[in-house]
């Protein structure tokens, strides 16, 4: 072994050495400090709710904007309240759901039916009333046009849509929807010459007699009857309201 | 060298695709981060009953021959023949309110052989047929279009040969049904005579002049809801 080498393990032993003293002089101190200041983390909360007043209007007949704006007992209502601890911002869409799915046969359908439709936020300060959908106080829209109007927030409304927004805070906001069947799409079917057909061949005037002979001694007329029908029907919906947390990098 | 390279690409191919799975993985659990989602329970309706009118005409159409110019007073009381009866019927499963309707006449065309007469020879009177509460059967007329020459109801302006009927002043109210009834059905009856206008000079007819004239009855409606 030359003395080259016999230097260089002497070194390197020694500051092993030294490293291992020097750990085992670290190891003989130690202390445990306890900060007196408390971090916390508590959770908040979001809660939405829609309060709904519904309606069911029967017999009722075709009318103008004006008329069917005018009526009574066929507005319906969600007021849209948002309870919020913490800070967060919801995207919501609110829409028409189950548009006339129990009668869809029948002679009144999204084509015959209009709306209007309007919001006012009344919490926490009342505001104005704003017309939705190119509605205002005297005109409605026809249910059809907004069959396609998809959600923005909540994918799964696919249709009828009425609003989108977004909330904070603690909010109210009143959505009222009147509907009433319009009589501008009657005009197709009004009762006239183009449109009769035959009722009944030999037939009174009065329906309690069944024969020419008692029919026009009674002074009622014997004839052909020809007859038009402007069949009637059912039209329904519900609210639907699908909301999603608004992120900021989104 | 070459065999390399492969392997450092498809190297750099799964990092990025991992950090953009932890991504999408991200950003998704961001947006579940809360939803809502509310639905009626109940559903709001509107409903409309069926509404239909009907047109009863008589078989007992008015068939004049050898028709001369007449007064309105003689035209007034034409009988058998010279009338024809018809009544407007509407039915309302629902409660639709008012049913307007309108009475409208249609020229027709004269038989082959014919020479239709013009519009101003001919003149038409409607009257309204009720049953006489104190007399059984016995009807009584009441005028609703006063002697009124075709021309003044089928003018230049009118569309198909058709005019509809002005009622008199007065009479107007027989051309709206109230049905304030649910399921009610209201019916009003007429009569219509027709003859030829005691102005037109009859001197040039002959045996070989055979004029004619037809015409047919409409009625239209449309509704008015209640007030």
């Amino acid at each position: 072994m030359d003395n080259k080498k016999v230097l260089a393990i002497s070194i390197t032993a020694v500051v092993v050495l030294v490293l291992a003293l020097a750990a085992t002089s670290y190891a003989m101190f130690s202390a445990n400090l306890t900060g007196s200041k408390e971090n916390e983390l508590t959770t908040g909360y979001v809660t939405l709710n829609c309060t709904e007043k519904t309606f069911e209007l029967e017999n009722t007949s075709p009318m103008n904007d004006t008329e069917g704006i005018a009526l009574e007992n066929n507005a319906a209502e969600c007021t849209l309240t948002s309870e919020m601890k913490g800070t967060m911002t919801i995207g919501y869409d609110i829409a028409l759901d189950g548009v006339d799915t129990k009668t869809p046969e029948d002679g009144i359908t999204e084509d015959n039916v209009k709306i209007q439709v309007s919001k006012t936020i009344t919490e926490p300060e009342q505001g104005q009333l704003e017309y939705l959908l190119k509605t205002n106080n005297t005109e409605g829209i026809y249910v059809s046009t907004i069959k396609e109007s998809k959600g923005q927030y909540d994918r799964s409304i696919d249709g009828y849509k009425l609003d989108s927004d977004t909330i904070t805070g603690n909010k109210k906001i009143v959505y009222k929807i009147v509907a009433w069947v319009s009589n501008e799409q009657a005009e197709n079917t009004r009762i006239n010459d183009s449109n009769i057909v035959l009722d009944e061949n030999g037939k009174c005037s009065n329906s309690s007699y069944t024969d020419k002979d008692t029919c026009e001694n009674a002074s009622e007329i014997w004839g052909d009857s020809k007859k038009s029908t402007q069949e009637g029907g059912t039209f329904s919906f519900k609210l639907k309201i699908g909301a999603t947390q608004v992120l900021e990098n989104n | 060298m070459f065999e390399e390279e492969p392997k450092e690409n498809h190297r750099a191919s799964f990092t990025i695709l991992g950090i953009f799975v932890l991504l999408l993985t991200v950003v998704g659990v961001a947006i579940a981060a809360y939803t809502w989602t509310y639905t009626s329970n109940n559903a709001n309706s509107i409903s409309t009953g069926n509404i239909s009118m009907s047109l009863l005409e008589s078989t007992d159409t008015i068939s004049i021959e050898n028709a001369l110019p007449m007064s309105d007073d003689k035209g007034k009381q034409l009988k058998n023949n010279g009338t024809f009866d018809f009544a407007v019927t509407t039915e309302a499963s629902g409660q639709p309110g008012d049913i307007n309707y309108k009475l409208s006449i249609t020229e027709d065309n004269a038989d082959s052989d014919y020479t239709l007469l013009n519009k101003e020879q001919v003149k038409v009177y409607l009257t309204v047929l009720t049953n006489n509460e104190d007399a059984e059967n016995e009807v009584l007329e009441t005028q609703v279009v006063k002697p009124t020459k075709v021309s003044d109801i089928i003018t230049e302006n009118s569309d198909n040969e058709t005019g509809v009927l002005t009622f008199d002043e007065g009479q107007t109210q027989h051309l709206t049904h109230h049905h304030n009834k649910i399921g009610e059905t209201i019916t009003t009856k007429y009569r219509l005579r027709m003859w030829i206008s005691d102005d037109v000079d009859a001197s040039n007819w002959n045996e070989s002049t055979k004029y004619q004239y037809k015409l047919k009855i409409n009625a239209s409606g449309s509704i008015d809801p209640i007030q």
